[in-house]
């Protein structure tokens, strides 16, 4: 007998945005799922299911809530207001106005709750100092900004009060600190990620995955998840292998320094008679809602056989084979460099210096969860499959291929707006495939959506190197040669370039900035039950940067020399340039003296000391680090990828099309995570044709209407796509001054095009440049051998990797007594060549830089050894930075120009993330004393602390 | 299969009667740490039943020498409450410091204390306030809901109607927090009383609070060299808990 009964499946009623509105939530709905599902209100974003990121902050009765945390029941009579209910006709509020200005946004994925959030803390106090400010965006994490530029425009509505009035319309060229124009719509709610997106009839699918690290597959039982009402199909590995399904290999051939090419790491769709790792899949669940096919996988039933597991790469041998092909776990013995003039740098040498260390393993953690849709046409035997990729092109291209009952020209991938990469949504995961190949067999879309937890366990996780290396030095302390001998844990299946990030991603860098006459490089990939390891973030780079920085540190340590000091001694210097480096490169500009300079100069080196010394009476204790880097970025020259064992070229693809109106539509190759290429690619045509930024679109993303393409990592976009955007600029040129010609009834040789007017040299008559394009839409009066319209394609293929460099350094104070660590000052001195928006760029910076400070400080993916079972899997216990972490750090630029593409651009995606965590723990080290391993965490800094005499060290 | 019923109950009466005849069900308050779980499935009740028409859950008042609590009171609105700053302001800021102003604006003690009583910044003055529990059939002191895992926990059919905490003369809360979870790795809770008794608790990460009776009159004395050294007998074990807890003594010294 039930007294009070009610609202049993019954109505909710709200106000929504102003609306009244009626639901009928289950009694489990959460709020977040009623505004997404049910209202299509999907600027409220999910990130997490744990109720720590914030991404789904709305307001709720005038107070900020997680929508997560909501009951949709529990909202009964509420006013609700969520981000599509800011902007009054068409026009941002002030605060959203202040985000755009600021640039405090990048993916925009993270940007809905937090523009909530802030105004919340507005609310409560219109005048915040900092501190304030970074408290009221604790609740919130944002991978991309590192919260610098946030704290920024909060600031900026709280000291001026008043809106901020950004120049739109206007000619905004090279060199512009222009406001983005992807902004509005991730400000508004509108942007469009793939969780955003529903096929009418689809299905949803929930992945059935390992619980144990290591064991063979028996026999998968799945009747009992076939039983409950609205499953619609449930698949395992058997299935999928009878089915021909091909599986996923590795994108670079890597062999062993005997000449024998990598083994084994071939990964299957879902695991059929092995399960390799705690989150590898062997079935997915087909049902008519997400709750129910979730629901189902737990029921799904694996007899398993448990077999020896082992997560530690310096343990990875014989007793616990992964794969057939590989026995002993080893996949590669790779061997680059010099060898024998290392050993002789060895015996001549009159100092040595080694290290041993552990790059810690690290999980990407783009805010959006990974996702895919896929909706099989059986009429056509087509299909559209949207997912969260970098590289739309290679993903249609290897899933055509792997499915097999598709043609590549008949599969279209999209990949509308994503929320954040950082290498994690270049590879091609199992997942999309399986989405793809379920769709054809049911005949119905089939929608999946990673969880928080899945995306721990199942995204390629980064880093994860254990090294030890020999820097040899002469009397003078010079270099003369470099030994090293790297572990890289590759997890428990190759990923798309797994093979390819911890050997000439990471090898080729091992010279850095400095004159090092030999270096060896030796590196075993090997297996263990963990999760796929791949490029995040930098990508071999940060990991030989982080050796480098920390020898030369070790080594001025051992010496009793200033840091610096033997720095300058070994850097190229600019009169070098072009500079031949023992391991293969051939860096083309630089000047890092310059830099480095700056950068000591801006983080006052010399007044160290009078800092220590007055930390020391508070019982803190100071230290300065150092990091000088140079990377190799814009990937790549297709020959010398080939060389090196890419199956793919490296070039990127533009197609510049304008309208007949004199519009543009400029079609790239590369895809943005968050970087703005919607902006900065405009700027590059705007500046070139003298075209208003408005009348310029940029599109990509979608495989049926943009050129074939390679995607956006290894910051290439502008370095190579940006140069093939110039090239089918030069082509319309070209074909302008044709048609202007024609007109004008002068030769060619006579026109000149120049602040968007062809005209003639001698005459001074001409033509604009929406004159010349109406021409060629509307050839009346027009060169007889000439093709009508005014497009061009173009693929650029470069032909040098692009070298950006930078100084950075890291002041830190530790209480001894805690372990805690503050950065009290951080400066970034970086060259990056041509700077087209300095606004877009130093926004890099400081989420490349946050990023460090994560991996120097907080983050470490844990495996527990005796269980196999991953310990970090939620944001409870994988501590990312947040706002009220950090302090903000300074930024500046040096330049010279890349010397061989046509922006004169090197890159600046992943600087931070490579010079920062070397320059903190250089900065910790000279603290306490002694090196401690990342994550510098309070325990490990006070376990240093304890043991070490800090006095006599070599700083004053 | 049947989907799970949501009830409104409007009495804790009604409330009371509810929970008693209902197989599998789940009392909701803030949703802070029950709804996540809700919707990632690991929680699956065939009821829940909402606490937010309850009135009796509500307010913050002093009674006597005590201020009292309603279960459904958010963080927010503790820390913020005139009576909270008035009597026991050390409790005002402990609220204003848990988690974030999201979870803060939702979150309330009563759900804090019943569904994660070990992580709890309420947790440790519950103990240096002579706290007690008060539900709808008994009151529970702090000593007897915190210590272990079996005994912190309310009946499935008991419902948490407010706090009871004993005013103190002065009282200071310090905490080292977990990075991500931002729960007290080291906590340190010190309360001193009109009659001139001093409590002295602690907290690590994954530990209840303990009270530390034997120091309590050295640091009523002031003698926090013999506390320190106190401490760092106590957890010889974990050299570096101790020297957190003395840095956070040192803290409130100052």
């Amino acid at each position: 007998m039930l007294k009070v009964v009610e609202n049993f499946h019954g109505a909710v009623s709200f106000t929504v945005n102003g609306q009244h509105t009626v639901t009928y939530p289950g009694a489990t709905t959460a709020l977040v799922d009623t505004l997404r599902d049910t209202l299509k209100l999907t600027g409220t974003h999910v990130g997490c299911q744990t109720a720590r990121c914030g991404a789904c902050t709305i307001e709720l009765n005038g107070a900020t809530v997680k929508a997560c945390t909501v009951l949709t029941h529990q909202a009964e009579g509420a006013i609700i207001k969520t981000i599509e209910g800011l902007a009054d006709d068409q026009k941002l509020d002030r605060v959203q106005e202040a985000f755009r200005a600021k640039h405090a946004l990048q993916c925009g994925f993270c940007t809905p709750g937090m523009v909530m959030s802030v105004r919340e803390l507005l609310r409560r106090n219109p005048n915040p100092s900092d501190d304030e400010i970074r408290a009221g965006l604790k609740g919130n994490i944002c991978r991309c900004t590192g919260y610098q530029n946030i704290v920024r425009a909060v600031r900026s509505l709280a000291i001026e009060q008043r809106a901020i009035h950004s120049a739109a319309g206007d000619v905004t060229g090279v060199g512009a600190a222009s406001p983005r124009k992807e902004d509005k719509r991730f400000l508004t709610g509108k942007g469009r990620y793939c969780a955003d997106i529903d096929i009418s009839g689809q299905l949803h699918a929930a992945f059935v995955r390992s619980d144990v690290a290591h064991a063979t597959i028996k026999s998968v039982n799945v009747s009992a998840a076939l039983r409950i009402p609205g499953v619609v199909a449930v698949f395992t590995g058997a299935d999928l292998l009878a089915d021909n399904l091909g599986d996923l290999g590795c994108g670079w051939m890597v062999r062993s320094r005997d000449g024998s090419p990598m083994r084994g790491g071939r990964r299957p769709i879902l695991a059929h008679d092995r399960l390799r790792y705690v989150g590898d899949a062997y079935a997915i669940v087909l049902a008519e809602t997400a709750d129910v096919a979730k629901k189902a996988a737990k029921t799904v039933q694996a007899t398993l056989v448990s077999q020896p597991h082992n997560v530690d790469p310096l343990r990875a041998d014989a007793s616990t084979a992964l794969h057939e092909d590989a026995e002993d776990n080893l996949c590669f013995d790779w061997q680059f460099g010099d060898e024998t003039g290392v050993e002789q740098a060895l015996e001549k040498a009159a100092h040595t210096v080694e290290v041993s260390l552990t790059n810690n393993r690290l999980i990407p953690n783009a805010l959006e969860p990974r996702a895919a849709i896929a909706d099989y046409d059986m009429g056509d035997e087509t299909a559209t499959l949207y997912t969260t990729s970098q590289n739309p092109h290679m993903a249609r291209k290897t899933i055509a291929e792997t499915v097999g009952f598709i043609g590549e020209h008949n599969l279209r991938v999209i990949s509308p707006d994503i929320g954040g990469g950082f290498g994690s949504k270049i590879f091609i995961y199992p997942e999309e495939c399986a989405v793809l190949w379920a769709s054809y067999k049911t005949g119905r879309p089939v929608k999946w959506v990673a969880s928080r937890e899945e995306s721990f366990l199942c995204d390629a996780h980064g880093r994860d190197h254990r090294t030890t290396a020999t820097l040899a030095l002469d009397a003078d302390h010079h270099f003369l040669g470099m030994d090293v001998h790297t572990t890289a844990n590759l997890g428990a299946y190759l990923s798309s370039f797994a093979a390819f990030v911890p050997t000439y991603l990471y090898g080729t860098m091992l010279a850095g900035p400095y004159r090092t006459p030999a270096v060896s490089c030796n590196v075993k990939g090997v297996f263990t039950n963990t999760a796929p390891v791949d490029a995040y973030r930098g990508a071999g780079r940060p990991e030989a940067t982080y050796l480098l920085e920390t020898l030369v540190d070790a080594a001025a340590r051992q010496l009793g020399i200033d840091p610096v000091e033997l720095r300058r001694k070994n850097l190229i210097t600019p009169e070098e340039f072009p500079y031949q480096t023992p391991v293969a490169l051939e860096y083309d500009s630089g000047n890092y003296q310059a830099h480095l300079n700056e950068a000591l100069k801006a983080a006052d080196y010399s007044g160290f000391p009078g800092r220590k010394a007055e930390a020391a009476q508070r019982g803190h204790i100071r230290g300065i680090g150092v990091s000088c880097y140079v990377e190799a970025c814009g990937i790549a020259p297709s020959a010398v990828a080939g060389a090196l064992g890419a199956d793919v070229g490296l070039w990127e693809s533009a197609l510049l099309r304008f309208t007949p109106t004199g519009a543009l539509q400029v079609f790239t190759g590369s895809h943005s995570q968050g970087q703005g290429h919607e902006t900065t690619f405009a700027q590059l045509v705007s500046e070139h044709f003298s075209l208003p930024i408005d009348k310029i679109r940029v599109l990509h993303g979608d495989t049926d209407n943009s050129p074939v393409g390679m995607g956006t990592y290894g910051s290439r976009s502008l370095a190579v796509g940006g140069s093939a955007i110039l090239k089918a600029a030069e082509k319309l040129i070209v074909k302008g001054k044709r048609i202007a010609a024609h007109q004008l009834w002068v030769d060619i040789n006579e026109v000149e095009f120049e602040a968007g007017r062809f005209f003639a040299r001698t005459s001074n008559e001409g033509l604009t440049l929406e004159e010349i394009v109406h021409a060629a839409y509307v050839p009346h009066d027009y060169p007889e051998d000439l093709e009508p319209g005014f497009e061009a394609t173009a693929f650029y293929d470069p032909i040098n990797f692009t070298y950006p460099s930078g100084t950075h350094v890291c002041e830190v104070e530790i209480d001894p007594q805690t372990g805690a660590v503050e950065i009290v000052n951080f400066v970034a001195v970086d060259d990056f060549g041509e700077i087209v928006n300095p606004l877009i760029v130093e926004g890099q910076v400081h989420g490349g830089v946050v990023q460090g400070i994560g991996q120097a400080l907080f983050e470490e993916a844990v495996y527990n050894a005796e269980t196999g079972q991953p310990e970090t899997i939620s944001y409870l216990d994988y501590a990312l930075p947040r706002a009220t972490h950090l302090k903000d750090i300074e930024v500046g630029s040096t330049f010279t120009p890349c010397e061989h593409n046509p922006v004169g651009a090197k890159g600046c995606g992943e600087a931070g993330a490579i010079a920062a965590p070397p320059a903190i723990m250089n900065a910790i080290a000279n603290a306490v004393g002694k090196r401690i391993e990342m994550p510098a965490t309070p325990s490990r800094i006070w376990a240093a602390c304890e043991s070490s005499t800090v006095e006599g060290e070599p700083y004053g | 299969m049947v989907d799970p019923a949501f009830h409104t109950p409007r009495t804790l009466e009604d409330a009371t009667f509810l929970l008693a005849d209902l197989k599998n069900v789940r009392l909701v308050s803030g949703g802070q740490w029950l709804v996540p779980r809700l919707r990632s499935q690991d929680i699956a009740p065939d009821h829940i039943v909402t606490t937010q028409y309850l009135e009796d859950l509500t307010g913050i008042r002093q009674e006597g020498d005590c201020l009292i609590i309603g279960a459904a009171e958010t963080h927010d609105s503790i820390s913020l409450s005139q009576t909270t700053c008035e009597t026991i302001p050390e409790l005002a800021s402990l609220a204003a410091r848990i988690g974030d102003q999201q979870v803060r604006n939702r979150g309330t003690i009563g759900g804090a204390l019943a569904s994660d009583p070990a992580h709890t910044d309420y947790s440790f003055a519950l103990v240096g306030l002579d706290g007690s529990l008060i539900t709808n059939k008994r009151e529970i002191p702090a000593a007897a809901f915190l210590g272990t895992k079996s005994t912190a926990q309310l009946a499935d059919d008991e419902i948490l109607i407010s706090i009871r905490f004993r005013i103190p003369a002065s009282a200071n809360y310090q905490k080292l927090a977990h990075p991500a979870a931002n729960y007290a790795e080291a906590g340190l809770f010190i309360s001193r009383f009109e009659n001139g008794e001093t409590k002295l608790i602690i907290a690590g990460k994954d530990q209840w609070p303990i009270r530390l009776i034997e120091v309590e009159e050295l640091l009523t004395a002031g003698d926090t060299e013999a506390v320190t050294e106190f401490f760092n007998s106590r957890f010889s074990a974990d050299p570096f808990f101790a020297s957190r807890l003395v840095a956070l003594l040192n803290r409130y010294q100052h």
